[in-house]
Order: C-alpha cells, then structure tokens, then sequence
C-alpha cells in the first residue's frame, strides 16, 4: 500500500473527503454567520442553535410528523427562518440602536435558552436518521469509495453558496445592507425601509444554517449539543475569509475542513486546534482575513455610565460597605460560595478594565486566569513553593502571557481582536490538554494550600477567606484607582478616539498594551487563588466558556461601572451554585435572566442604576441654572 | 515628498518648507491633497518617497505620537472630539501630557493644582465654563469644532497644523476664533488649510496653492490670489 | 404658490433634553428658503426632525397636506423629501459609487448620473474608491450628489458649502439656481450668509429651538444690520 509520510495513501483519501465535507457545513454555516455579521454588525451566537434546531428539527419531522428528507429539507430551513425572523422582531431589534454588543450578547443568551429547551426535550444522546434511500450507495473512485449522499452534501452547499453570494454581491441588497450597519438611521432617511431589511436578513441566515442542520442530519451526530460544538470553528472561519466577504467565508470553510481533514490524518491530537491555528497565522499576515478589505466601521458606542456628581466621601462609603458587608457575610451565607464568587469577581473586573474602559473585548481572557492557575497549582504541589509564592509565580506567568498575547492582540481592534485572544485562547487549552505536566483531562489535583509566609495557615478556613478577601479588595481598590487616574482617563479617550489621542502626543499602543498586561495579571491572580481555594486547576477555567462566563458576569452586572462586575460574577455564580439542582433547565434560566438583563437593564444592574441616579442629578441642575442654548466663544486673551 | 493610493498620487513631489514664526496658509481646490500633506508631515500617512525635517532632523520615520511629543500638533478636518467625556474631560486630556501625569497609574489628575488652573482657563478663553460638565456629544456640530480647536491650542504646541478650523463655524465665532489664531500664533509655528479666503488673507503672511497634489504657486498672499491661474483653479474669478 | 411643507409648532427633544420649542414656518413649492441662526440655535434640528430623525418630536408637519409627525423616516423619505446631513454621512464601506447610488429612485425626474458627474468632476475620477478616502470636500459633494439622483422634490441640506473651495461652491450656488428653476424647493441651512442672500427666496432666523423672524429677499439688503445682531456679528 502506498504511504506519504508514513500514512497510508486511503486513509489520507478518506481524511480528505471527510475534510471537504465538515468544509462544506463551515462553508454554509460561516456564510450566514457571515451575512449577519457583514449586515447587521451582530456575531451571531445563536448560529450554531439554529444550525442544531435544523438537525433535530428534520429528525422530529420524520419521526413525529412523518415528513420525509427532500419535504424537511425545504420546511425545516423555513421554519427556523421564520423563527429568526421573529426573534429579530421581538428580541433583536430593541438593542439595535445602541454597540452591536448587546446584539452578540442576546444571540448568547437565546442560544442558551434554545439549547436548554432542546436538551430537555430530546435528551442529550444521538438521534440516529437515515440516509434518504435515493441517494444511498455510492460509487468506486478506483482510490476510493464515494458515498452519493456525502457528494450531494457538497454539491447542495456548493449551490446555496453560490445563490447566495449572488444575491448579496450583485444586486443593491449588499449595499444597502452594509450602509445600514454603518448608519441606519440615515439609510433610513433615503428611503430603504431598514428595519424590515434586517429581519429578512437574520431570517435568511438563520434559514441558511437549518438548511446546513437538514444536511448534516444524516451523517453527522444529531443531538442537542451539536451547535455549541460547532460554533467556534465557525467563527473562526468567518474571521480567516475576512469579516464582510462572503466569498471569503465559502473558501475558509472549506480551507478550514480541508486543514482539519489532513491534521485528523497525521496529527490527530492537534485536528480541533488546526483551524484556530490558521486563524492566527492568516491574521498575524493579513490583519483583516483572506478577502477581508473593509476596516471595521466605527459601532455607535454607548456611553460608560457615570454620575454627575461623586464625592469622594461618597467612594469611600460604597468600598468601606462592600468590604464590612463582604467581611461578616460568611456569618449568613456558605463561605465556599462566597469565596468563589469574590475571584470571579476579581477576574470580571479585570476583564472589564479592558472590555469597559478599553473598549477591547477579549473572547480569551480565560487563558489567564487557567494559566495561572496551573502555574500555581504545579509550583504549590510539586515545588512545593509557599502560597503567596505561588500565586506569585501564577499571577507573573499570566502577565507575561499577557505581554505576548497582547503584543499580538492589540494591533488590532474590534471583532479582530476579539477573534485572535480566542485563538491564543484554544492554543493554551490544546497546551493544557496535551502537556504531561498540567495532567490532561484530570487537572492538577489536591494542591496544597499551605501556610502563607510560612506561618499564617491556610487550611483554617477563617484564615483562608481572610486572605482571599483582602486579596479580592486589593485587586478591587487598585482598579478603581487605575481608572481615576491620568492613566484611567488616556484609555477612555483612546476607545473614544484613537487618532486624536494619537495627534494629543499619547502612544497608543503602548497604552494598550499596558492595560492587556494589568488585566491579565490580576486575571491571573484571580485564578490561582481560585486555585488554593479550591485546590484543584482543571480544564474548566481554560475552556472558552469560561471566557464567555466572565463576558457575561461583566456586561450582566454593569460593563464599565465599577461594581458591575462584582455583581454580575455574585449573581452568576449564585445561580449556578443554587439552582443546579434544577439540572437541564439551569442554562435556560440563566440564559433566560441574561436576555432579560440585556433587554430591560442594558447597561448592566449598576450601569443602569448610575443612568437614573444622575439623571436625577441633572435634572436638578437644570432647574437650578437654565442653560443659554448659544453660548459664545469668548476670547479671554 | 509623495504619496500614492493604488496608483493615484494624492501628494506628488511636493517640496514644501515651514519657516519657524510664521502663520502659512495652503489653499486648493477640494481634493487637491491639503489633507493629505498634513497626514504625512504628521506621520498618519507613510510618503511613498521623500523625506521629512523638523528642525534639521528628519523624522520620516517617526510614529505620530512621537510627532506629537515634538511640538507638531494638527486638528482634523472632521472634527474629533472624545464624544463620551465631558468637554472638561477633553481638555484635561489635552493638558496631561505636558503636566508628565500621562504614566501616572494611580492618583487623580484633579489634584495637579497647575492643571485644574490650566483648564479653568482654556475652558474661560473659550467659552465653556458653563458647559464645562457636559458630554461633548451633546454640543452642536460648531461648537464641536471650536472644543477640537481648543484641546489642540491647549497642547501648546510649537508648530499647529490646523484643517479648515472655520468650517461649520458661525459667523460670529469665525472673527472669534481667527482673532484666537492670531494671537496663538505669536511665538509659535502655524499651518492653516482654510477654504474662507477672508479669513486667510486676514491671517496668512504666505500661501502656498496646491493643486492635483501639486504646488501651483507659492509667496504672500496678494501676489498669489492675483495670479490667473490660482483663480482660475480655486477661486474662479471674483470674490 | 402652493404650500407644499408645513411645520407647526413642531418640539424635539434629544432624550431628556428639549431643543425644539415650537418651530413654525412654511414652505411653497419651488421656493428656496434658507434657516440662520447661531452655532447649537436649532437649525440641523428642524431639519433633522423633519425627517423623522430625532427620536421624540411632537407638533405637525404637513406635506402636502398629508400629515407626516408620526411616520417613519423611510416613509417620508419615500413622499420625497430628500435630506443631506451636515456630517456628511458618506458610508466607509462602500466605494463612490455605490454611495451615490444608494438612495432608491423616488420618482422618475431625478438628475442623471451622467449630468451629476459632470457636475461634479473629481467624483467622476475617484468613483471606484472607498467613500470615506475622498477628501473632506469631495466627501460634501458626493453628499450632494447622492440626493440629486433620486428625484425627490424637496431638499433639506445641511451647510451644503461648508469646507468646499470657492471655486465648487460657485457651481453648487449655481446648481441650486438651476433646480429651482427645475421646481424644486430647497429648505437650506447655512452659516455663509452670502452665499444665503444670493439664493433665497426668504430666510428664517432660528435662536433658541424657535423661529424668531422671518426676512424676505427684498428686504434682506434694508434688514441686514438686525439679521447681523441675530448672527452675534
Ligand atoms: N487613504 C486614501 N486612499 C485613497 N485616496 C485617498 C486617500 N486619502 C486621500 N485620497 C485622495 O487624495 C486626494 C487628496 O485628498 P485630500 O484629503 O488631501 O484633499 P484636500 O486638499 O484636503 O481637499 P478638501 O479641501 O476637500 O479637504 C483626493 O482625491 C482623495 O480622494
Ligand atoms: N445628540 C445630541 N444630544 C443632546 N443635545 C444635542 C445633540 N445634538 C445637538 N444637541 C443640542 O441641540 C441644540 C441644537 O443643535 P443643532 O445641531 O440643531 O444646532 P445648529 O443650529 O445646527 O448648530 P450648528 O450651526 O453648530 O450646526 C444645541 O444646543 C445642541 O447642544
Ligand atoms: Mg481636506
Ligand atoms: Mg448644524
């Protein structure tokens, strides 16, 4: 038999075609991701839902309704186009007018809530469906064997790409579209009826990853999951094609599936990280993906919220109430919960110094908090190092993770950078996974607390949250120092306006870079005293959903306040903690409390809480001194 | 000095000198590559060929941060203001770098008395005080253009690259805000792009005319805006 | 001449604030009528409401008769008005061309690209690039151009001239003569009062969020010195 590279000849054919078809759904899949993305600015996280609403939806038909393939191929898509259509109307739209944000972050919720739901209704194991019986069997290559129904897969999404790059690039829709993400109003202004627009298009995306869920359901795994699975691959192959292009997004899907196929077949280990991989080598060489030429529109952004009015007295009375309140609550509430909740807390608010005053949105920060983690789990347990040294050495390594990182991260801006801190992301958890020292699926386990400066134990648990209490505050007080501070207010005008900063003599970059290197470090530092808390650094806090979970907290809480974060990560983990007996139904109800933050608060609980505080101190102002309308430039010199 | 964009020269071998002290105007039909020389004398373009000097050194390849830092400040032609903070906000931001708090992690700004003194007195020069604590997105589009101007005049800088600073201006803000330029000028270096020609030949000593990104003419104001083929490019007869 | 817009007592707030206290004023069909007033008087507001831009406005605006206060911007911009915003609004992702192309055809007697790029000839040169690489100027006329083609009937335009060389707004005064004699009605704000005087029919002055006097062509010479005071001149 044949080999290259030692691997036999058929396998490397039979790698190939699976390749070209896991390409042809990212291809479908990224196409409407892409769509919305490119029109309504929105990264669409509700994508792979539907994609799976697709899949089980064709499985119901046929199982329940007895409709067959080629009926539920056409039905299904409708229905989950509709479906999105409604959920654009009702849902979607309201946050439409302020930072797109908030639209990403409903689609997260939603996809919660539909997975919840299908989950409970379908369990979680495999729902078998058949192959439709004209395209059984298939053909002999002479190399190899080629199913029919796998050529049609190709084929079918061959075809709906094309319509659809037809339907966008060559007629009016496309322009009219990418003008209403820049600014609605004014296409509004001309005459093109946006609104109704916008919920064609969502409906048309969402159609088109049911059409991709119909596909995939007889040769792929059907179950609840399966969209989650998929949904970051997706993502990054819409940022390898160049957000906006949806020839881009066709070739990098089946780019994507092609890596895959070929890594499967000699590197199995690496096949998940493969695509990722490629993401940040295409962007390192082509900031703006493959076919990417557009520069992110500037998003109308929301205002941080802040008081008209604050005294100093006043800052202080809000930390001296959360630090006593924080201090006697182990007396009322488990102390276990609480300690966790406080380096979550830590940890949201440094993602927020980033995400809120840098307006620099990572979907990675978990790696700092893992790495340090484990950093600090293995010099605890195997160097035997004293806590505070440990988390020393955890904090450090995540703040040089964050220079690199950051190096890397920072010339670049909006979903880009979101899209290359996940990158990082997914190569540090493929790390975690393979290195002999991290322990794989097991973690670090058991790691000593120890006595810190060799005679403050740790093991008392008074004395234990003693420590993780200061240091929550600590990390809590520099942080709203920092953003006080001449520092603070350079990053706010740099989100605001990075070349005016620029012309006012500031280095941008360089501000940047600092403010990633920070949040990192007490990221970090957030993370290995999560890990003497817990005594164990394990795969959950590397993984991308913890990165989505501290996304959460922070925007649920008030992204930009500073007890925003602190909040947000108390009600997280609070729900989590006490409604985990409820089973299934804990990711419908958080994503259902998520979805009604966002539309009833949306600049968070404390965000929303300052608007009206100060609104009402504006509103006596304004009773106090009526304001000329034209006032005058007076040249005082 | 050029620069070109997929082939088309924006700016083509421009020789351009600024003399120190002086109040210079250039002028030119829209498109003509004004813009575009300030974004490459302040370093937002890289020039395709050609070389920079401040002050006998060349600085060709410096960032615009590091341009700022020299003295060399501009103001955009569509204005630029940080639209969240409030115009007291701005100010301040402008005045930081010089006060050396712009690496200060902790500490408030506020409690630099040179500071607090030096806003009060922009925002009095420019008639702010009483808006002092208001969003600069909530000022009128006029208004916005003379706050810009105002955080670039409070850089205190030794050479002032100002983009049409008049349009969008009222009327009565225009003799204002010239007379404001004028008296700026005096100890510093001033650049102006300005399509109002009443308020370059009030300010101008020289003008340098460009055109399809090059020099048409160059020299004091009444020699040039005489010559027949400035009118015949930019100001198209009587005016 | 018939009245073809009307707005009464027209009030606009942005969010809390109020900015608009009962804007009156007419305008008849194949007028040119100008809007002056001081920096932050109101002007872009009136016309921004008027499009149904502005998220609270209340009051009556009256277009041929037909009552538009509550109609969405798309709708009104459909009967045929047309706006040209003072940022310019010009799309960065999308190049010359299908900027001016963007706003969908009212109705048939728009301006013809062909006359439009002779009009304006460095649009003609640069039409394949992206919009926001035009210069400043290019930018304002493209803005103008954009609402040309579509054969709306009445234009609202923000400081049209604003940042344009001498030599252009000569033509775009000129243009304007040449719509109106084509009927259409142009509502203008502008700040280069000569440029004004030279156009209009008639000028309101707005201070405040209201109109606050009213000047017609004939007087405007007699009436300058108190249109001066109103400027702060
Ligand atoms: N980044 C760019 N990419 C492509 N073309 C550009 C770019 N920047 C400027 N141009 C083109 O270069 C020419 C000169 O532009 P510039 O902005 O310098 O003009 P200007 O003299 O400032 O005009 P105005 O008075 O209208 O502001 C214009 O034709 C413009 O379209
Ligand atoms: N987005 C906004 N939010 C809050 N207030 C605003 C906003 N835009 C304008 N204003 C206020 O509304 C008033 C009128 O503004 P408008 O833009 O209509 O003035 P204008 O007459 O067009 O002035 P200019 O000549 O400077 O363009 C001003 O006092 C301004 O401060
Ligand atoms: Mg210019
Ligand atoms: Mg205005």
């Amino acid at each position: 038999m044949t080999t290259i590279f030692g691997i036999p000849m058929a396998l490397l054919y039979a790698q190939l075609l699976l390749g070209i078809i896991n390409g042809a759904f990212y291809a479908t899949l990224s196409l409407g991701l892409a769509v919305i993305f490119g029109m309504m600015g929105i990264a669409n996280f509700a994508h792979g839902a539907l994609y799976m609403m697709g899949a089980v939806g064709a499985w119901f038909m046929l199982n329940t309704l007895g409709i067959g393939y080629w009926p539920a191929l056409i039905l299904c898509p409708l229905v989950v186009g509709a479906f999105g259509m409604l959920l654009e109307r009702f849902v979607l739209r309201r946050v439409s007018h302020i930072d797109h944000l908030y639209g990403m972050l409903l689609t997260f919720g939603i996809a919660f809530i539909v997975q919840g739901i299908f989950r409970f209704w379908f369990g979680s194991a495999g729902l078998p469906y058949a192959i439709p019986s004209l395209l059984t069997g298939g053909v002999n290559l002479g190399f190899m064997f080629l199913p029919y129904y796998r050529a049609w897969v190709i084929v079918a999404s061959l075809g709906v790409c094309f319509l659809t790059w037809f339907a966008i690039e060559k007629t009016r829709l496309g322009a009219y579209l990418r003008a209403a993400t820049e600014n609605s109003k004014l296409v509004q202004a001309f005459g093109i009826n946006v609104p109704v627009m916008i919920m064609l298009v969502y409906g048309g995306g969402a159609a088109l990853a049911a059409f991709a869920g119909v596909l995939a359901a007889p040769i792929l795994q059907v179950n609840p999951t399966m969209g989650a699975e998929v949904l970051i691959v997706i993502f990054a192959v819409v940022v390898i094609g160049g957000l906006g292009s949806i020839k881009g997004a066709i070739i990098a899907g089946f780019l994507a599936g092609i890596a895959e196929g070929l890594t499967k077949a000699f590197y199995p280990e690496a096949s998940t990280t493969v695509v990722f991989l490629l993401m940040a080598f295409v962007l390192v060489v082509m900031p703006t993906g493959l076919f990417g030429t557009k520069t992110q529109a500037a998003a109308t952004s929301v205002s941080l919220p802040a008081l008209a009015h604050e005294s100093a007295f006043m800052r202080w009375a809000l930390f001296g109430a959360m630090a006593i309140g924080l201090a006697i609550a182990p007396l009322f509430i488990y102390p276990a919960f609480l300690m966790k909740a406080m380096t979550y807390a830590l940890f949201a608010c440094a993602f927020n110094l980033m995400a809120g005053y840098g307006k620099l949105v990572s979907f990675g920060h978990a790696m700092f908090l893992g790495t340090a983690g484990y950093v600090t789990a293995y010099a605890a347990k195997t160097w035997g190092l004293s806590p505070e040294l440990a988390i020393l050495a955890g904090t450090a390594s995540a703040a040089v993770l964050g220079l690199v990182a950051g190096w890397l991260c920072t010339r670049s801006s909006g979903v880009y950078f979101a899209m290359i801190s996940l990158a990082l992301a997914q190569m540090i958890y493929f790390l975690a996974l393979q290195l002999p020292q991290t322990g794989g699926e097991d973690g670090i386990q058991s790691v000593p607390r120890g006595a810190l400066f060799g005679f403050i134990d740790l093991s008392n648990p008074t004395t234990l949250y003693l420590f993780v209490l200061a240091v929550f505050l600590g990390g809590f007080l520099f942080l709203s120092c920092l953003i006080r501070s001449p520092f603070g207010q350079i990053l706010k005008a740099i989100r605001e306006h990075e070349p005016r900063a620029q012309s006012l003599g500031y280095s941008t970059d360089r501000y940047k870079l600092a403010t990633f290197v920070i949040s990192a470090a007490l990221s970090g530092l957030a993370g290995s005293t999560k890990v003497i808390v817990t005594q164990i650094a394990s795969l959950t806090d590397v993984h991308w959903s913890m990165s989505g979970e501290v996304i959460l907290m922070t925007f649920l809480g008030g992204v930009g306040t500073l007890y925003g974060p602190v909040l947000g990560s108390f009600v997280v983990v609070a729900m989590q903690n006490y409604l985990s007996a409820l089973g299934a139904w804990v990711t419908v109800i958080q994503g259902a409390v998520f979805v009604i933050c966002i539309l009833t608060f949306r600049r968070g609980i404390v965000g929303e809480l300052i608007t009206f505080v100060s609104a009402r101190q504006r509103e006596k102002d304004r009773r106090g001194i009526a304001m000329p309308a034209g006032s005058k430039v007076v040249t005082g010199t | 000095m050029s620069i070109a964009f997929n082939g088309f020269y924006a700016v083509k071998n421009v020789d351009f000198t600024l003399h120190e002290g002086a109040l210079h105007a250039v002028i030119g039909p829209n498109g003509a590559g004004k813009t575009t020389l300030f974004n490459l004398l302040t370093k937002f373009l890289q020039p395709t060929e050609g070389q920079i000097f401040h002050r006998g050194v060349e600085v060709t390849a410096l960032k615009p941060a590091a341009i700022a830092r020299q003295g060399v400040v501009r103001s955009f032609q569509i204005s630029a203001v940080f639209q969240a903070l409030t115009i007291r906000e701005n100010i301040e931001l402008a005045l930081l770098r010089r006060s050396g708090l712009q690496w200060r992690l902790l500490g408030n700004a506020r409690r630099d008395k040179a500071l607090v003194e030096r806003t009060e007195q922009v925002l009095e020069q420019f008639g702010f005080t009483r808006e002092a604590d208001i969003a600069a997105a909530e000022l009128s589009y006029g208004r916005k253009r003379v706050l810009e101007l105002a955080t670039t005049v409070a850089t205190d800088p030794s050479v002032l690259l100002l983009d049409e600073p008049m349009a969008g201006l009222g009327r009565e803000d225009i003799d204002r805000v010239a007379e404001l330029i004028q008296t700026t000028a005096k100890g510093r270096t001033i650049l102006l792009v300005e399509h109002n020609m009443q308020v370059v030949s009030r300010l101008a000593e020289r003008i340098t005319v460009m055109a399809r990104g090059q020099i048409l003419a160059e020299g004091p104001y009444s020699e040039v805006s005489s010559r027949p083929d400035v009118i015949a490019a930019y100001t198209g007869g009587t005016h | 001449m018939a009245e073809i817009l009307k707005v009464e007592s027209l009030d606009a707030w942005y969010g809390e604030s109020k900015v608009l206290h009962g804007v009156d004023f007419s305008l008849s069909a194949g007028e040119v009528v100008t809007l002056l007033g001081r920096n932050g008087a109101g002007k872009s507001t009136t016309l921004k409401s008027i499009m149904g831009l502005l998220p609270t406005r209340k009051g009556s605006v009256l277009y041929r008769g037909e009552q538009l206060i509550d109609a969405q911007p798309f709708e009104i911009a459909r009967k045929g008005i047309a706006y040209c915003p003072e940022e310019r609004g010009i799309f960065a992702s999308l190049s010359v061309r299908e900027n001016l192309m963007l706003p969908p055809k009212v109705s048939a007697n728009g301006m013809a690209v062909e006359d439009i790029l002779t009009l304006f000839p460095n649009l003609r040169e640069r039409i394949d690039s992206p919009g926001t690489k035009l210069s400043g100027g290019e930018q304002q006329m493209l803005a103008l151009a954009r609402i040309l083609r579509t054969g709306a009937r009445v234009l609202l335009l923000d400081e049209p001239t604003e940042g344009l060389a001498p030599i252009i707004i000569k033509q775009i005064e000129a243009t304007i003569v040449k719509l109106k004699e084509l009927g259409f009605t142009i509502l203008l704000v502008e700040q280069n009062v000569g440029f004004a005087q030279a156009l209009a029919d008639r000028n309101y002055i707005v201070e405040t969020g209201a109109i606050v006097d009213e000047v017609a062509a004939a007087d405007f010479d007699r009436r300058l010195s108190s249109i001066q005071s109103y400027l702060g001149l």
